[in-house]
């Protein structure tokens, strides 16, 4: 009952904040007067109710909870919400594993200088859409543009276990031209950003699992990408590396990046211009 | 250029990831040293022929675990710039040229010991052994979905060519018959013809080289309708 309460909370907010909604579903599973079980809407009026870092609570913040089911409005092309053109737009995504439907007319729409968070439940396809936005998987239907380079931090570090940190930095860096000396300065930098100990010499599977993280992140970096795609980029990072991951989000966001981040930590959402939540995966079944 | 350099910092790369597994390199060198002289007290007949298959058994195999250790890295690798074709080309080039050593070695070592009819023909077994088994290891690891099927796939191969009698019309459908043939001949015993042999290699060798690029590419590339547009400038 509670949940139902905040949800209608959740819903004014973004009736109030008049924003449409990017990232969307386009078969609602949810109305408004529907309940829906995500904490999401608790978080959003507590968000609120403390004024927020930047003011911006997250637009969607219940599955199916369209533009057009809320509001009436129709939403823009792409979802954009932003007066600045997207370079990262994907469109109908559709994609199943044999019988079970993972994304169904998924759309989102990211602009440069926005930050946004996708949640959802496990097995909601979260990783999915994201490796779909990557060019990792192919979806069964829809389509993904990208104006710029994209960078991916997958959730597992996909690091070459026998590669030290600098040999994975030239390795990296030659793929878009850079020299290896180059890479490993640039690289370097970044690592010692997130305090990645210069002593960390060995071989990338002698590391720690946060310092891989770190490592990982680093990489997806190095070239300068205008499309961010962190998948929980902070798995076994320390409360203080934590904390400062958030800030360098902040800087990112503030270089005019467009970041979308898969993250569970509910607190954080404030700290996002927008909340995409993708629908629980029972939900898009049928 | 492009192409040339991304090759090269791929075959630099696996190469430096070889030469720390120094356990495996050792069992690599074992492996054909293992089955060469097991045989030279018996047989010594045929004892050119199984150390060749035990080369060609340590290629396979490195050659299957390198393109299986490389599936979880790679495409964020593609994603960063590279091609499949790079990345594939880059890793045959450094296992061919740590075969063509093991197999030079393995050759020096045969024709002192086993004082064959015909050293040239010793060489050729020894460089088709390297020729034929790496791509045969990067294909079967571009096909199969997890290690153990691909370790039995070659240990299933080799086995075969092993057992087989060299009169065995089977003999010409496996993939490591050039060779033995080669063996054979340097022992005295087979008539084939030579070029009809390498022809029959460089087949092989062909075909495995493209059914491990298509494979890999398909594996590990860039997948699905993305539409990448280039807005950012070059470093």
């Amino acid at each position: 009952m509670g949940t139902t309460i905040a949800l209608t909370t959740a819903c004014t907010l973004r009736r109030s904040g008049g924003r449409p909604m990017a990232g969307r579903c386009r078969r609602p599973v949810a109305g408004p007067d529907q309940k829906c079980s995500s904490p999401l809407p608790r978080v959003a009026a507590e968000a609120a109710s403390r004024g927020g870092r930047y003011g911006k609570i997250a637009d969607n913040m219940c599955p199916g909870l369209s533009q057009s089911a809320t509001t009436g409005h129709p939403a823009p092309a792409g979802g954009v919400p932003s007066a600045r053109p997207a370079v990262l737009i994907a469109s109908g995504i559709e994609k199943r594993f044999r019988r079970k439907v993972v994304l169904r007319g998924v759309d989102l729409a990211v602009s440069p200088g926005e930050t946004v968070a996708l949640v959802g439940e496990n097995g909601c396809g979260k990783t999915t859409l994201m490796r779909i936005c990557a060019g990792l998987l192919s979806p069964d239907r829809g389509s993904v543009s990208v104006l710029g380079r994209v960078g991916y931090c997958p959730q597992e570090p996909g690091l070459i276990d026998l590669l030290t940190a600098d040999e994975h930095l030239a390795y990296f860096g030659a793929a878009c031209g850079m020299s290896s000396a180059h890479s490993i300065a640039k690289g370097r930098a970044i690592l010692d950003s997130f305090g990645f100990s210069r002593h960390e010499r060995g071989v990338s599977r002698r590391l720690s699992g946060g310092t891989r993280q770190k490592l990982n992140l680093a990489l997806a970096l190095l070239n300068d990408p205008a499309v961010l795609l962190l998948d929980e980029p902070y798995q076994g990072f320390d409360r203080g590396v934590y904390i400062n991951f958030w800030d360098h989000v902040d800087a990112w966001r503030a270089e005019g990046r467009a970041i979308v981040i898969v993250t569970h930590m509910l607190a954080e959402l404030t700290r996002v211009d927008r909340v995409v939540e993708l629908p629980a995966p029972d939900a898009t079944q049928g | 250029m492009t192409f040339l350099r991304h090759s090269l910092m791929a075959a630099q790369m696996q190469g430096r990831q070889l030469g720390r597994r120094r356990v495996a390199l050792a069992i690599v060198v074992v492996l054909p040293v293992a089955l060469y002289v097991s045989q030279d007290a018996n047989s010594p007949e045929n004892a050119i022929s199984f150390g060749a298959l035990g080369a060609a058994w340590a290629l396979a195999t490195t050659a299957l675990f390198a393109a299986l250790s490389a599936r979880e890295s790679e495409p964020r690798l593609i994603l960063a710039g590279y091609t499949p074709t790079e990345l594939i080309l880059g890793r045959a080039l450094v296992l061919l040229l740590g075969g063509i050593v093991l197999c030079a070695g393995a050759a020096v070592a045969m024709g002192l010991i086993s004082k064959p009819v015909s050293d040239g023909d010793l060489l050729a077994a020894c460089a088709l052994v390297a020729v034929i088994s790496v791509p045969l290891g990067l294909a079967v690891g571009s096909l199969v979905p997890s290690d153990l099927e691909g370790t039995l796939i070659i240990i299933g191969a080799v086995g075969v060519q092993l057992s087989l009698p060299q009169s065995s019309p089977v003999n010409v459908i496996l993939p490591l018959d050039a060779p033995i043939q080669f063996a054979s001949r340097a022992g005295g015993f087979s008539a084939s013809s030579q070029e009809a042999m390498v022809f029959q290699a460089a087949i092989y060798t062909v075909f495995l080289l493209l059914v491990a690029s298509m494979a890999w590419s398909r594996k590990v590339g860039r997948k699905g309708r993305i539409r990448v547009v280039d807005a950012s400038p070059q470093p």
